[in-house]
């Protein structure tokens, strides 16, 4: 049953100041709530952008976002009984409607003395407490309440920081993120707007007025949403509504954009004279391979395009211009303070990806992969390196037709080899250039010289990156313990390749890794020696020496028991036993900085449990958690769990392997071993496991392996059961009975 | 070898180099550096300071820091300014109207620079002041210590004169301020001043004083005894006046070492030159305090002094303090005496909301539910709003408000209806105080009371979903003071035991192959009610049926759930109950020539385990008691070869009474878990733990059937 209301508030509210005449037509229109059981309705939501021109060919942009939560259960009431109140943009208001129209101001801010380009002025501590932002209780909070919020601020096209917002799906959790924009071109907007929130939306809309000579382009998906273009006066106007957009339901193994409402949209520069300064951009929605190369090459034979950061080598001051020699300098720096000690050119490369992956600024870049790519291709070229630029999109992305800005492509380089090709296009941190990863796998790549523009481009296949390039290998013996207070002691060796190296890494690998701290010693700039000495004098250098060493045994003893606890938080939640002792460890392959790109990662850990075995009533019967020996597997709740929306995806395809040999305790026999003995395969995976007694001992083996990349949504079941399966074994006993 | 030994060498040597030459390094430390760099003056921590903490750091494997000595000096000051009970009249009267959140917004905004304004309504200053300066000096025994100095202040308590010492060189520390605003939900006038202190090497010894001025000294009657830290020896001074009568109560004393003595002295600061007779109390060895989840409060474990203030003479003057509970009441009243309660903003609604209720007690229930579930627990407890309660007109207004202020609406909507309600103060169970010694810290807590049929009914507005003649276990047997114009009563909330909080269950199972079909119908009562449903109706409305769904099959894969039947869950009147089905795998394991079956997947205190060295106790949140009865249907041929061992423990704590029966073609396993009291303390957890393992054994256990 439809419910119309019309609030005659309205009426009052819209001599408001700081209202657009968008705005307030917006806001004064009816709403549309069909949604029955939901805690909150947002019933409006507007994100209104106002683009002016700003000095010679720089645009100000001036953002409000403004939306009304309608509070329908008590629920709702605690969750939105405080909100954050900010004083940290342009101006903030927050309102409270109640039923009957009575609207109560909780809270405005407008700073008038906001600066164009944002916040750009030193804070200190002080000012920072009192910006602090502060949670204020609602008055009168009830059911039926709408909660009215609404901020707005301005940033600029020039090439100077500014600010972005980002809202988390639509509550209350707006944090700041500084962009800073170092490339000297300037930035457009390019949109992938992901139409649902956490909440039904009963009508939102996206407002942006623009000068004439900008444009917007977009591509639909998933729906018939699109913007209105008018023009009038200089000025064109677009406008996008959004109506009765159910609440975004979260699945896994899912890539959201693909099936869900989205709209793509991108403002492009058409004036010509201001062209050269907007050079990140596409003209047409529809993009060619021509456009992408031509965008690539432009980037690369820019002399200009050396990124800021590498300042931090000191081999440029801050103050200087970036230029072809300083980036030169750089990488003369680089060789000689890095490199010494890699053994080909391709380590030499990956020593800068290593260096480069770690700026903060670099990441926080717009277009950053590009800076990366161009850098990277400009050491190839020192090293004599062969390589072509390449162009690429993830899996999840959709395919090459679908994109409508440069912001879309993953920038890197593909370099073929006598061994195994490279394809390098990962800047994350943790990352090296001999990885593959599953989320390109099989995609289509453009690759190009980038030197030469009569050189034409090519498609390639990114590898099908299959599930035994990504193999875990756990072998565990594991015998009873000769500590009284613990059932088995484990030695558990571990082998890992591709993703998988990644797969632990929460725990046991990270930059923070001490030996990669200490050569060079400040590499990251972590650890400062100096520090340690600030307030010591010693009466001889020998005994400073010695002090010296101490502290440097000591520094290792601090990681070793800083792994020791993430080794124990990785082993408790693998095994989930009651209790466990690491005796100790070693790390004896480390395949994360690798010297030989052939390197797996591999550790070795020892360790004691109780739980492995439980102990019953009944003397002559032990339970053993057999099962858990396959460690902790993926938990999907059955809860209709049959009802999918999306195809399935799967990037990371990958095989495990666990080896177990258990000693069976001494006059005890296995009653229901051939439960353990099992075969599962379907379309979305392999699982098997194989038990038997070899030389008196539980030899308990398993193989899982995740084997398709996509499913229909039809076929969704599969994965289920496939989890569900492997999910079930480990909840699996074997009883064993005195003979 | 060699190689790679002497180009550590002139690594280090380079370092070294680095460090002598000052200017050239960049010092990110957080203390003064300046001495060290001048190369000029002498420093302590060498090869023996080192060994000597390596050898600690063996002695205290949990510590990094070892406290070689604190000294505590308190001292009072008579207020010859205090104007009884006129100043608090004069200065409620002023503000009256006093709205928290909008003064602590006035305040920020004509706020200083130099001082940040704590609160905009502070309480008055008291009838003595009470000075404790502290002096502090430890050492670390580990490297890499980061160990911040936190001192805590507020608008009565103010902290200064702060100084510290690294290696008997002075520092300048850098200060943080910040506040204590954890929450929304709790706000008060808090702050920390924060020292920043990293210590990278063992042995470093630092020392620190400060001084501490409290503007009325019964705000400060509780001194713990333990620091973070171990201590090898604290001092405590207390200067003792002939003025002030007072009562030192010592609690938790049990186990420590210490002498008490008395002193003459001349004060440090004092301005007359006359000797002062102190009471020293001199600690030696003292455990530091833990931190443990599940603790019943400090008070309980934690040795302390708690300074029950009677009263104070001088110059002809006599101020009582807190002589008794008349004292306290008086002080209740005096800083509530100003309000207006105000009626006429809900009299109507009030009126209107209980229209069609017939009897007094669906009035009260009516009312009573209506703040529970409209008005929001949100405290401002800054200043003398930790004591007075907000208008009730504005608490209606707001719809929130703290305990006093839910309190006092439920009082005021009450009265409205022409029902006798007043005003309760009352200590929750996390105080460890009574009114035998009266003080601030006995009750922290408002509640309302109300006479029906002439008896007195508690209402707890705070207690979301709580049913009326309920009461949450924090209250349940303490007592509190029910006003009554100038006189007061002290009344006793009932206590309930065990069996108030039953949550039971009964279940039929039937085999099926290797499969088990349960049907199981649950029931809540008490606080196992009151955990289920604040749970549910909190919950979101889309998301109620799927928590609820994987709440009853416990997130198990090998479960399945269908027919869920359930009372209405958002009515607090009735015992809810919850019925469903079960088709359960993998609790039946096949033998050769028999069956290895599991019925119990609920294994309430399995793989119970608490730290052996735990010194305080463990607070289980209330008494419980889990009643579960199973009934598994055999099958016609089937024959029980063995059942798990019956467990039978009881004692003054807790029962635990599990065990299986055959009773005709059936086994009727029947569960009785029960905690007599909502603790266990520290002295048992050994044994509890020893016990839990019985009933995991227990769990384990497989029924054998032929």
């Amino acid at each position: 049953m439809k419910k119309i209301f019309l609030f005659p508030f309205l009426l009052f509210s819209i001599c408001i100041m700081g209202q657009s005449q968008f705005e307030k037509t917006y806001f004064s229109q009816a709403f549309n709530d069909t949604f029955e059981n939901e805690s909150v309705v947002i019933v409006r939501m507007m994100d209104e952008s106002t683009y002016t021109n700003y000095g010679i060919d720089d645009y100000k942009v001036n953002v409000v976002f403004r939306a009304q939560y309608l509070l329908k259960d008590i629920s709702a009431i605690s969750n939105f009984s405080t909100l954050l109140k900010n004083n940290d943009l342009k101006r903030y208001e927050l309102k409270q409607i109640k039923p009957n129209g009575k609207v109560n101001t909780i809270y405005e801010y407008f700073d008038k003395n906001y600066p164009d380009d944002g916040y750009d002025k030193p804070e200190n501590q002080e000012e920072d407490e009192e910006k602090k932002k502060e949670e204020i209780p609602l008055e009168g909070l009830e059911i039926g309440d709408i909660i009215d919020y609404k901020y707005e601020y301005t940033f600029t096209t020039k090439s100077k920081d500014f600010r972005k917002i980002s809202i988390n799906n639509g509550k209350f959790d707006h944090s700041i993120i500084e962009i800073i924009n170092h490339n000297r071109n300037k930035y457009l907007i390019f949109k992938n707007k992901f139409v649902e929130e956490s909440y039904p939306i009963a009508n939102s809309v996206t407002y942006i007025s623009v000068p004439s000579e900008l444009k917007l382009i977009q591509k639909s998906f998933n729906c018939g949403y699109k913007f209105i273009e008018k023009s009038n006066a200089g000025k064109t106007t677009y406008e996008c509504n959004f109506d009765l957009v159910k609440a975004f339901k979260s699945e896994d193994f899912s890539y959201n954009y693909l099936h869900h409402p989205v709209v793509k949209y991108a403002l492009i520069q058409t004036d010509n004279s201001k062209k050269p300064n907007f050079s990140y951009q596409f003209e047409d929605p529809n993009v060619s391979e021509e456009d992408i190369v031509s965008l690539g090459r432009k980037f690369y034979q820019n002399k200009n395009y050396i990124p800021k950061f590498l300042y931090y080598l000191n081999t440029q001051k801050s103050s200087e211009a970036y230029t072809e020699v300083s980036l030169n300098k750089f990488f003369s720096a680089f060789l000689s303070t890095f490199t010494k000690n890699d053994k080909d050119k391709y380590s030499k490369l990956n020593k800068l990806h290593e260096y480069l992956v770690n700026e903060d600024e670099l990441n926080q870049m717009p277009y950053g992969d590009m800076a990366y790519t161009v850098v990277m291709a400009r050491f190839c070229d020192k090293l004599g390196i062969k390589y072509k630029m390449m162009a690429s999109l993830n899996r999840y992305d959709g395919p090459w037709a679908d994109i409508i800005s440069p912001y879309e492509i993953t920038w890197g380089l593909y370099i073929p080899r006598k061994e195994k090709d490279l394809y390098v296009n990962s800047y994350t941190k943790e990352s090296n250039i001999y990885q593959r990863f599953g989320s390109y796998s099989g995609t289509d790549l453009i690759v190009f010289d980038p030197k030469d523009n009569t050189k034409p481009s090519e498609k390639i296949k990114y590898p099908m990156v299959s599930a035994s390039e990504n193999l875990y290998i756990q072998n565990s013996e594991i015998t009873k313990s000769d500590d009284k207070e613990y059932d088995y002691t484990f030695v558990n060796t571990y082998s890992m390749s591709g993703s998988q190296k990644d797969a632990i890494s929460d725990y046991i690998r990270s930059q923070f890794d001490y030996e990669r701290l200490r050569t060079p010693y400040n590499f990251f700039g972590l650890v400062n020696y100096s520090d340690l000495y600030n307030f010591k004098e010693f009466s001889s250098n020998e005994e400073w020496f010695e002090e010296a060493n101490r502290i440097d045994s000591s520094y290792r003893l601090y990681f070793k028991d800083y792994y020791k606890g993430r080794m124990l938080a990785f082993l408790y939640n693998e095994y989930q036993f009651s209790d466990i002792s690491i005796d100790s460890m070693r790390i004896f392959e480390d395949g994360n900085y690798p010297d030989d790109e052939s390197k797996d990662y591999g550790f070795k850990v020892v360790f004691k449990t109780k739980g492995l075995i439980e102990k019953s009533s009944n003397e002559s019967i032990l339970v053993l958690n057999l099962g858990k020996l396959m460690t902790e597997q993926y938990q999907l709740s059955d809860y209709k769990v049959e009802e999918r929306i999306s195809d399935v995806y799967n990037s990371n395809l990958k095989e495990i392997h666990w080896n177990n040999s258990i000693d069976i305790p001494e006059g005890y026999e296995c009653i229901n071993l051939d439960d353990f003995n099992f075969t599962f395969e379907n379309a979305a995976g392999i699982f098997k496991t194989t038990a038997t007694i070899e030389d008196g001992k539980i030899v308990f083996k398993i193989e899982k392996t995740y084997k398709t990349h996509y499913l229909p949504k039809e076929n969704w079941m599969d994965m289920v059961n496939f989890l569900h399966t492997a999910e079930k074994v480990f909840m699996k006993k074997l009883i064993l009975k005195k003979k | 070898m060699k190689v790679k030994h002497l180009k550590s060498s002139l690594y280090f040597l380079t370092l070294f180099l680095l460090a002598c030459s000052g200017p050239r390094i960049h010092i990110p430390s957080a203390y003064e550096t300046k001495a060290v760099f001048q190369g000029e003056e002498e420093i302590n921590v060498g090869p023996n300071n080192i060994s000597e903490a390596g050898d600690l750091a063996e002695e205290f494997p949990e510590e990094s820091i070892i406290n070689d000595r604190i000294k505590v000096t308190v001292d009072f000051t008579f207020n010859d300014k205090y104007d009884s009970s006129l100043y608090y009249k004069q200065y409620i009267s002023e503000n009256k109207k006093a709205d928290s959140l909008a003064k602590i917004e006035k305040a920020k905004k004509s706020k200083s620079k130099s001082k940040p304004e704590l609160t905009e309504h502070p309480i008055p200053d008291g009838q003595v002041f009470m000075t404790s300066t502290y002096e502090y000096e430890y050492k670390t025994i580990r490297d890499f210590v980061e160990e911040p100095i936190v001192l805590h202040y507020n608008s009565m308590v103010s902290v200064n004169k702060f100084y510290a010492k690294i290696d008997n060189n002075s520092a300048n520390l850098k200060k943080r301020d910040e506040s204590n605003d954890g929450y929304m939900y709790f706000k008060t006038d808090s702050r920390y001043k924060i020292y920043d202190l990293n210590l990278p090497v063992r042995g470093t010894e630092v020392s620190y004083e400060y001084t501490e001025e409290c503007r009325d000294a019964k705000f400060n009657s509780v001194m713990y005894i333990p620091d973070d830290h171990f201590t090898q020896k604290k001092i405590i001074k207390i200067a003792l006046h002939d003025y002030l009568k007072f009562e030192i109560i010592e609690k938790n004393f049990e186990g420590l070492i210490y002498t008490k003595d008395t002193v003459l002295e001349y004060p440090k600061t004092a301005a007359n030159k006359e000797k002062i007779k102190y009471l020293v109390y001199t600690f030696k060895r003292l455990k530091g305090f833990q931190n443990y989840e599940s603790d019943r409060g400090p008070s309980y474990n934690y040795p302390m002094l708690y300074f029950q203030f009677k009263s104070a003479s001088k110059n002809g003057r006599t101020h009582q303090i807190l002589n008794n509970t008349d004292d306290l009441y008086r002080w209740y009243r005096l800083v509530s005496s100003n309000l207006t309660n105000d009626t006429s903003v809900f009299a109507q609604f009030t009126k209107n909301l209980v229209k069609d209720k017939k009897s007094d007690e669906d009035k009260i229930k009516t009312v009573f539910y209506w703040i529970q579930d409209n008005i929001r627990y949100i405290a401002f407890e800054d200043g003398i709003a930790g004591f007075r309660p907000d208008e009730c007109a504005d608490v209606f207004r707001k719809r929130y408000g703290d305990c006093k202020g839910m309190a006092n609406l439920t009082k005021n909507m009450l009265k409205v209806l022409g029902y006798d309600a007043r005003m309760v103060w009352i200590g929750t169970k996390h105080q460890n105080f009574s009114y035998d010694a009266p003080g601030m810290p006995v009750d922290n807590h408002a509640i309302c009371a109300v006479k029906l049929n002439g008896k007195f009914v508690f209402l707890d507005g705070t207690e979301n979903y709580i049913a009326m003649y309920d009461y949450a276990n924090r209250i349940q047997g303490r007592k509190c003071i029910v006003e009554n114009g100038e006189n007061y009563t002290i009344e006793t909330i009932p206590e309930w035991g065990y069996e108030h909080n039953e949550a039971s269950s009964i279940e039929t199972i039937n085999i099926n192959g290797l499969m088990l079909n349960s049907h199981i119908k649950k029931t809540y009562k008490g606080e196992s009610k009151l955990d289920l449903i604040r749970g549910f109706n909190y919950l979101e409305t889309e998301s109620k049926s799927e928590v609820l769904h994987n709440y009853l099959k416990n997130n198990n894969i090998n479960f399945k759930i269908s027919n869920i039947v359930s009372s209405d869950l958002g009515n607090r009147d009735i015992v809810p109950e919850i019925s469903y089905d079960l088709n359960i795998q993998n609790q039946i394991i096949k033998g050769k020539d028999k069956l290895y079956v599991s019925i119990e997947w609920e294994r309430d205190f399995d793989g119970v385990w608490f730290d052996s060295s735990r010194r305080v106790d463990f607070d289980l949140g209330h008494k419980n008691f889990v009643n579960k009865v199973v009934t598994l249907n055999l099958n016609k041929d089937q024959k029980v070869i063995y059942l798990p061992s019956a467990v039978n423990i009881d004692n003054e704590y807790y029962t635990f009474k599990l065990e299986m029966k055959i009773v005709g073609n059936t086994i009727v396993y029947t569960k009785t878990i029960i905690n007599k009291k909502d603790y266990l303390p520290s002295s048992l957890l050994k044994t509890f733990m020893n016990d839990c393992k019985q009933i995991s054994a227990f769990y384990n256990s497989y029924i054998e059937i032929q």
